[in-house]
């Protein structure tokens, strides 16, 4: 991170200090910049390609970090610190914001999460979330299903069917956890408490366990919502990656061919 | 979020794998089945085994055994159903696209919407639109000069054609294009040279309308590209001001101004463009310095050299003798002056309008010979003429005349009498004062400021060598020469000043140090120091090359003979 505060800062001396002298500036630049967007695109080939695989995959991914926060000091120089005016020209520079800006929420997200998910405990890979929340769902089922004789009251069942059946069947709550919210659960324990005055004596324990899988439920959709989100900021990243790249072939294309060193 | 839960526990022999393409409809249940989807997406789903005919010995028809692995729960119970299909149908399901396929074709779909909007932004209709990077200012997007541009280019309706070659051929040639900049004026090596980038095609599309392109110094290490420093598409009103950095960037680079000096030297001095092809200045011509104007510049507060003038030491060559510190103090004449007294502005401002005797002198200098024949406030008096010795010689010599004209006409008499007598009665007074007519002619040519003659004479006026520099006349019977005043209109010739400007928050005598000036040849100019004090960054006011240079100057002129003498 120090090398790339240092080129950052390096790089803006050099522009406030040299540019005048240096009229095609903006095209260094601008080739430094593709180069860079190039490597920070294809940077994943390293897994791909086996003679690539030189040095480790946290390794490759610091680079892809560094080059991508230096790329955008890079980008702003390119652009001469002025917004665009052109249609092409701005939806070039909004895309690479774009993939800019979801590129340092994924640092974000990739630095932050994982430690929230360790320190919300009940830790689950992504893929087994299905059959963990199913598990819930049954364990809850057949809890509710044991207490219905037809001689006790329906009171916990009625809860489970109008406020517990759908929490269960699917994951609940996304934006509240990724939020760092906790007010679905307050509302639950809310909910149970309003319950347990109706309860008799001997639902008291059932009560209790169903209580204990709603919190397990919400703990498991903490881990779905905030994993979900290490995911999904990709879909925006990696597909405008690639549009970035078409974006700026035509841009190349077209500063060189109307440059007046085109004879 | 408490961390008092422990992970749930898997079966641990289920594999899950993500990466596939296809992933079971029923896994969002958390029951998806063993086989999955085809990677076609089709779902495989019959009977949770495929029973298997036993035949033990003896037995004719053996039976069907179920074959339900371990992990998918084992034997079951009841078996398989007598015609040997598996008793445990699995319920079909629609199989969906993994996250990562999802994202494969998020991408595909994205890279396929921007080549469709390149495609649609690049066709005819929309291309310059779509491709322009900002707005063209006034001039170049008025119709008047698409019109021009659509005769120079035979019919071409793009209006990026008018400027870039590249748009002359279509979009299907920018490839070729592109690579031919890049192979040239834009390879590698060249992005990383000093200097600004030099004169190309499109510069003679510039030079359809704006003719003539040699307008700086002829010294120029090379032709320079008129977008160097005109920077179009970045609004729709003006072209945005020139930066100095533009002007530094060859200013200020040790190894162009070397160049440029060696060219300079081998270059005919004619050919420099002077500020004398402007024929209504006056300017006190000087040599071009031996060196040029190659001295490295980066920027007007730091290292920009101190004006010629003062460098070099220059002195005002005007032969008219004038004393600023005697005429702004006080008690010395007859009223206090301020420096607008004769210093009158011109109409935009700028610079100072020529003095003038009629306009600025005549009222404390009068060429009163005869004090008999004052102005009072009905007579005007009678003066000498200013402004040629023989015509001062004529009315000295043709006195009776001039004695008789201003009788007749101001004092009113008309009788032939009466004039002879006013005529005779002044020339006794003047024979009073001055004895001859040689002796009055030599008063008032070479009478100084007190009144003091050569050879010890003293005359009552002040004559012509008060201000003016008088010799003897070249022969027995001819006028004293007296030598023409020639006071420039400028002296800053390389550079533009707006007075009006400075003296918002100025006097004159803050620049102009003339209080203590006693000669002519005082130029009294202000040191570039005293610029800076305000145009650098310190000073908080505009210190850009254009506020005082223009890089466009006039054409030469064809060299003369007057030309020849000096240069800027």
């Amino acid at each position: 991170m120090l090398i790339t505060t240092l080129a950052i800062a390096g790089l803006l001396i050099a522009y406030i200090q040299y540019a005048p002298l240096y009229p095609r500036h903006a095209y260094l630049s601008g080739w430094v910049l593709f180069a860079a967007m190039l490597f920070l695109t294809f940077f994943n080939l390293r897994k791909r390609v086996p003679f690539l695989r030189v040095g480790s995959t946290g390794f490759w991914l610091q680079l892809h970090l560094y080059v991508g926060i230096f790329s955008g000091a890079l980008f702003f120089v390119h652009i001469g610190w002025s917004w665009p005016a052109g249609i092409f020209h701005q939806l070039l520079a909004l895309i690479y914001l774009v993939v800019f800006v979801t590129g340092v929420l994924g640092l974000w997200i990739s630095r932050a999460f994982p430690r929230m998910l360790t320190v919300a405990g009940y830790e689950t890979p992504f893929e087994r979330i299905p059959y963990a929340r199913s598990s819930l769902r049954q364990e809850a089922e057949a809890l509710v299903l044991a207490g219905v004789d037809g001689q006790t009251s329906p009171v916990i069942a009625e809860f489970y069917h109008q406020k517990l059946g759908m929490f269960f069947m699917r994951p609940s709550n996304r934006w509240a956890h990724l939020r760092q919210s906790r007010a679905p659960q307050a509302a639950h324990v809310s909910q149970f408490d309003e319950v347990q005055r109706y309860a008799k004596k001997g639902e008291g324990e059932m009560l209790d366990k169903l209580r204990d899988l709603v919190t397990r439920k919400h703990m498991l959709d903490y881990q779905y919502a905030l994993q979900s989100a290490l995911r999904l900021w990709l879909f925006a990243h990696i597909p405008l990656s690639y549009s970035l790249l078409v974006f700026s072939v035509l841009h190349i294309i077209l500063v060189h061919a109307f440059s007046g060193s085109a004879s | 979020m408490k961390a008092n839960q422990h992970s749930p526990v898997f079966p641990s022999k289920e594999y899950v794998r993500p990466n596939l393409v296809w992933e079971c409809g029923h896994l969002c249940e958390g029951c998806p089945c063993r086989i999955g989807p085809s990677p076609a997406g089709k779902c495989r789903a019959t009977y949770e085994c495929a029973p298997r005919l036993e035949v033990k010995p003896g037995e004719v028809k053996g039976h069907w055994t179920c074959t339900r692995p371990r992990p998918g729960g084992g034997k079951c119970e009841n078996g398989p159903l007598p015609d040997g299909t598996c008793c445990n149908a699995i319920s079909k399901c629609q199989p969906r696209r993994s996250l990562r396929a999802i994202r494969k074709r998020v991408v595909a779909f994205t890279i396929i919407t921007s080549f469709l909007i390149l495609f649609v932004g690049m066709s005819r209709n929309m291309r310059d639109e779509f491709t322009n990077p900002g707005p063209i200012s006034n001039v170049h997007a008025s119709a008047a000069f698409v019109d021009i541009h659509t005769k120079l280019s035979g019919g071409d309706t793009s209006r990026c054609a008018a400027c870039h070659e590249g748009a002359k051929q279509g979009a299907d040639s920018w490839n070729a294009k592109a690579f031919d900049a890049f192979k040239h004026g834009l390879a590698p090596a060249e992005l990383i040279r000093k200097g600004p980038i030099e004169s190309s095609a499109m510069d003679a599309n510039c030079l359809s309308c704006h003719d003539g392109k040699k307008f700086h110094q002829p010294n120029m290490a090379a032709e320079f590209a008129c977008h160097e420093c005109h920077k179009e598409h970045q609004n729709s009103g003006f072209m945005p001001e020139v930066n100095s950095s533009y002007c530094t960037s060859c200013h200020g680079s040790a190894g162009l101004m070397a160049a440029s000096r060696e060219k300079g030297v081998k270059t005919d001095p004619h050919a420099f463009p002077s500020f004398l092809s402007n024929a209504d200045l006056k300017i006190q011509s000087r040599l071009r310095p031996e060196k040029g104007y190659t001295d490295v510049i980066t920027a007007f507060d730091t290292d920009h050299p101190e004006f010629r003038q003062i460098r070099d030491g220059i002195r005002d060559e005007n032969s008219l003798k004038f004393n600023h510190a005697v005429h702004l103090r006080t008690g010395k004449i007859p009223r206090v002056l301020n420096c607008s007294d004769c210093h009158e502005r011109d109409g935009r401002g700028e610079y100072q309008r020529p003095i003038t005797y009629e306009k600025n002198c005549v009222e404390c200098h009068t060429l009163q010979f005869d004090p008999a024949t004052a102005a009072d406030k009905d007579k005007p008096g009678i003066y000498l003429p200013h402004g040629d010795p023989d015509y001062v010689r004529a009315f000295l010599r043709s006195l009776n005349i001039q004695y008789e004209e201003y009788g007749r006409r101001h004092e009113g008499i008309t009788q032939r009498n009466e004039l002879n007598n006013y005529v005779r009665e002044k020339k006794v007074g003047i024979e009073k004062l001055y004895e001859t007519g040689e002796n009055l002619e030599r008063a008032v040519f070479f009478a100084d400021m007190k009144g003091e003659l050569p050879g010890g004479l003293r005359a009552p006026f002040a004559g012509c060598a008060t201000c003016h520099e008088v010799a003897e006349p070249k022969s027995d019977n001819g006028t004293p020469v007296i030598k023409k005043g020639k006071t420039p209109d400028r002296w800053m010739v390389l550079g533009k000043f707006n007075h009006d400007l400075h003296q918002k928050g100025l006097t004159c005598l803050d620049c102009h140090k003339v209080t203590t000036s006693e000669l002519t040849s005082d130029l009294n100019l202000p040191s570039i120091k005293s610029c800076v004090e305000c145009h650098s960054p310190k000073g908080g006011i505009d210190n850009r090359c254009i506020l005082c240079h223009t890089y466009h100057n006039s054409q030469p002129r064809p060299a003369t003979s007057s030309t020849r003498k000096s240069e800027n």
